[in-house]
Parts: C-alpha cells; sequence; structure tokens
C-alpha cells in the first residue's frame, strides 16, 4: 500500500497526537512542537502503516527530550493558562485543572511502558497496534494495561486523598 | 478450566479475544466467583482510568490543524520541471565545486564555537547540530515509490545526470513532490510570519540562479513552493550580496525559509564578512516566534533556515541541503 500523502496523515493524526503527547508531558508547547518533530520525520521516511509509526516516533522523541526543568518550568504557565479557561465558572475550572493536575502527577508515577500502553489504548490503538508502537509483545499487552490502570487509578486517589487532607 | 489471568480479563474487557476464547472466558466466568470479581474490579480499573485520562487535554485549541483547502491561484508553476532543471544545475555546479575543499553546501558537523547573533530578542545556545547524515534511506520500497514517480526526463537532462552520477541521482529523487500533492497546492500561511524588509516579489528559478552565481540550495526530499529575490539588507556589513530565499511549507502550511546570500562577489574574501565564521552555527528565536539557523557555507554563502519548528528539527532539515 504506497504512503498516504502527508497532508492526510497530518489532518487524520495531529491532534490525537498533540492530544496523547500532552497527556504524557503536561506542556501543549512541547507536545505541538514533537508532533511538528514526528511529521517532520515523516517527511524523509513516509511510513507505510502511520499511525502506530507516528505514535512510536513520538514517543522516542519524548523519551529522548531531556530537559525536564524546562518542563516544570513551563507546567507552571500551562496552569494559569488552563485557570483562564474560558466559559467557565472559577470554581469549575479549579476543580478540573485540580482534577487534571492530579492525573497527571498520577501518570508521571507510572512506568515509561505502563503510562505509554495506557495514553495508546486511550487514543483507541487495539493490542496489535499498540504492541507496533511500543515493542511489547502482543501477548503482554493486556497485563501491562491490567496494571497500568490499577497504579493509574490508585495512585490518582491517593493525590486526591493528600489534597483533601491539605486542605 | 484454570482460572483466567489478568491479560485475558484483560482482552476480554476490551474487545481483543477471539469468538472462541471469548466464549470460553464467559463461560468461565459464569462458573467461578473468583474470576468474576477480578473481571469485576479490572472493568472498574479500567472505566476509572478512561474516565481520568479523559480529563487531561489540552487547554487550548491545538494550532496547525486543518490545512487550507483550496488551490492558491497563480501558482501553477511547473515545480517538477523546474526540479529538473535545478537537479541538473546542481549537478552542474557539484562538479564545478569539485575541487573545492569542502562541500557546495550543508551545516558543518562539529561547530567549534557559537557566537552570539546581532539581533536576537532570545537567543539561544547552539549546540553541536545532529551530525550530517545522507538522505534517509527509507527502504527500497521508498525508493521504488520515487522511481515510479518519477516522470521520463527529456534525453539531454539524462545524459547530464548521468554525467554527475551518484549526487544528482539523489537530488532526481528528492525534488519528487512527496510532501504535498500539486493538486492540492495550499495557500501561503498568514499570520504569523512578520514580513521582512529584504523580501521581494516572486522570481522564477532563471531569474534567481544568477543572484547565486548558478547555484541554488534546496532541501532534499522537500518541494519548493517559492522563491524570492533577497536584496542586500540595509545597514548590512561588506559583502553582503543579494540572494535567494526558497520558501517551503512545513506540515501545518507554515512557511519555511530557506535563505541563501552570496556573502562576496567572485574574487572577494568572504571569510569576515558579518558575524560568523565558518564553522560557526547560530541559532536564534525571533520577535514572531519564528527559529532561524544560520551558518556559513565554506563556498562564500550565508545560509539560514528559518520556520515555526523545534530546533532539532531545523538542524535536521540543514542536514539535508544539498
Amino acid at each position: 500500500m504506497p504512503p498516504a500523502p502527508l497532508e492526510q496523515l497530518f489532518a487524520q493524526y495531529y491532534q490525537p497526537l498533540v492530544r496523547m503527547l500532552y497527556r504524557r508531558t503536561g506542556d501543549q508547547d512541547r507536545a505541538e512542537d514533537l508532533a511538528q518533530e514526528t511529521f517532520t520525520r515523516a517527511l524523509a521516511a513516509p511510513p507505510e502503516h502511520p499511525r502506530p509509526w507516528l505514535f512510536a516516533v513520538a514517543l522516542n522523541l519524548v523519551r529522548e527530550d531531556g530537559r525536564r526543568a524546562v518542563r516544570q518550568g513551563r507546567r507552571l504557565q500551562l496552569l494559569k493558562g488552563e485557570l483562564e479557561g474560558a466559559g467557565e465558572g472559577a470554581d469549575e475550572a479549579f476543580q478540573r485543572t485540580a482534577e487534571s493536575r492530579a492525573v497527571r502527577a498520577a501518570l508521571d508515577e507510572l512506568r515509561d511502558l505502563d503510562r505509554e500502553v495506557l495514553l495508546l489504548k486511550a487514543e483507541g490503538f487495539d493490542y496489535d497496534e499498540i504492541a507496533a508502537a511500543t515493542g511489547l509483545a502482543r501477548s503482554a499487552v493486556g497485563t501491562t494495561l491490567t496494571r497500568a490502570r490499577r497504579r493509574l487509578v490508585e495512585g490518582y486517589r491517593a493525590q486526591e486523598k493528600d489534597r483533601h487532607v491539605a486542605s | 478450566m484454570s482460572h483466567l489471568d489478568d491479560g485475558t480479563i484483560a482482552e476480554l474487557i476490551d474487545g481483543e479475544l477471539e469468538d472462541a476464547a471469548r466464549d470460553a472466558a464467559l463461560l468461565h466466568l459464569a462458573e467461578c466467583a473468583a474470576c468474576r470479581a477480578r473481571h469485576e474490579e479490572s472493568r472498574s480499573f479500567a472505566t476509572e482510568s478512561d474516565r481520568l485520562i479523559a480529563t487531561v487535554a489540552p487547554p487550548r485549541a491545538v494550532r496547525g490543524v486543518g490545512l487550507p483547502p483550496t488551490a492558491r491561484p497563480g501558482w501553477r508553476v511547473p515545480w517538477r520541471t523546474l526540479g529538473w532543471a535545478a537537479s541538473v544545475l546542481l549537478a552542474t555546479g557539484i562538479g564545478y565545486y569539485a575541487g573545492v575543499p569542502g562541500e557546495v553546501a550543508g551545516v558543518p558537523e562539529s561547530p567549534r564555537a557559537v557566537r552570539p547573533a546581532a539581533d536576537p530578542q532570545e537567543l539561544a545556545r547552539s549546540e553541536a547540530p545532529a551530525p550530517v547524515s545522507p538522505a534517509p534511506q527509507a527502504g527500497d520500497e521508498t525508493r521504488s515509490q520515487a522511481a515510479a514517480d518519477t516522470p521520463a526526463r527529456p534525453p539531454e537532462l539524462a545524459k547530464r545526470e548521468a554525467q554527475a552520477a551518484a549526487p544528482a541521482e539523489r537530488d532526481r529523487q528528492s525534488v519528487r513532490a512527496f510532501a504535498l500533492a500539486p493538486a492540492a497546492e495550499a495557500p501561503l500561511a498568514q499570520g504569523k510570519s512578520a514580513p521582512q524588509a529584504a523580501d521581494l516579489a516572486t522570481v522564477s528559478m532563471e531569474e534567481a540562479l544568477p543572484a547565486l552565481g548558478g547555484t541554488i540550495r534546496l532541501i532534499d526530499g522537500m518541494t519548493p513552493r517559492q522563491l524570492r529575490r533577497l536584496v542586500p539588507e540595509p545597514g548590512a556589513g561588506p559583502g553582503n550580496q543579494e540572494g535567494v530565499r526558497v520558501v517551503y511549507l512545513d506540515p501545518p502550511s507554515r512557511e519555511l525559509w530557506l535563505d541563501q546570500r552570496r556573502l562576496a562577489a567572485p574574487g572577494e574574501d568572504a571569510a569576515k564578512a558579518g558575524n560568523l565564521l565558518a564553522g560557526d552555527t547560530i541559532l536564534v528565536t525571533l520577535a514572531d516566534g519564528r527559529r532561524r539557523l544560520e551558518w556559513l557555507d565554506p563556498a562564500g554563502f550565508h545560509l539560514s533556515l528559518s520556520g515555526f519548528l523545534p530546533a532539532d528539527s531545523l538542524r535536521s532539515l540543514a542536514g539535508r541541503i544539498r
């Protein structure tokens, strides 16, 4: 099957890619940069099976990104932007932001592979695609997902418990 | 039947089991309370984790989504034909420069130093760029695809290309319009690009080449959208000549500029022109958010690549300039 034109790939996958990368990094600017860099690489080597290829490259780029301090700095700016969400009351916006922060914190606590499998599943990847994008054996995807889901939920509950105790 | 393992339970929840395996699992669940409890717990975690992940979404509209659907009037330049001509002329230029130390174009593999730019809004210290790599070996299927897509060549061009051998062959394949289909030429992006004083009207390849002394550098694997003539900038140092801007479009259809200026007229010394020394690379972030990578070409050209891309992407593209 010949590679799809870049516009088609872009229209189909750019937004989900940014969304996944945002969930992975917590930084929309960085997520958009990484997504664009992913498509730049697709220019050089148009993939035959674009979805797992694009997401695999994007996750590799995240792993290569060692600028954790910069990301943390940007996260503070991002929080400010979230609080200024249009069309919401301040209380609702704050609650949504607090929950989102707790979820991201719980995601950050997961092992890399667990987190990646979870985020790809959230983007509608089936087990074969998750295996292709992560290098995991297809037979191991189910057990990895089970573990990741449990740890995310338990981690989030722990975050919420700490937040309520502190307030 | 033995108890269901976590993987099988997950596959059942996610609809990944084949019919026979699914039926067997459901039958076991009907008979085994312990597995039923584990299944229920796993399903609860799956539902909750999906809900939690859905709460994490980019706070603002994702930029760059949606390519302009209509073709831009006036852009009926036969780029494939001009691409052939450019590759031939480039091959001729490579042959001319074959006796000169160093390559015709490209980023130095190991810049010795980064020196401050003259006009940065934000200056980023340039790291050593990624090693210059050959044109990506995307696999035999990509090269055969390139060969299949390549139009038939006029005999005289084929002969010249044969004489220039490997570099011309690579350029012929690289000029293939992979990035954007000719039938869907997108309007150039509006908005973020700040107009520059040096921009002038667009020019054809034939008009652009004399400004650079007969060769023009292109990015391997990308199709140029437009050529613009660059005049010497006001107040620039000695040796600043006119140049050419090759305009590309990045995936969100924003302009990517490859600017090339001759630093000195033929016979003049270009070594001390501007703020750059050969081997230096400067990375600058401009007020409009555009990043620009600048360097000196051993053949006496000032090159810059600028766009709304990460620095690593610019370096990667710079390594593909031929």
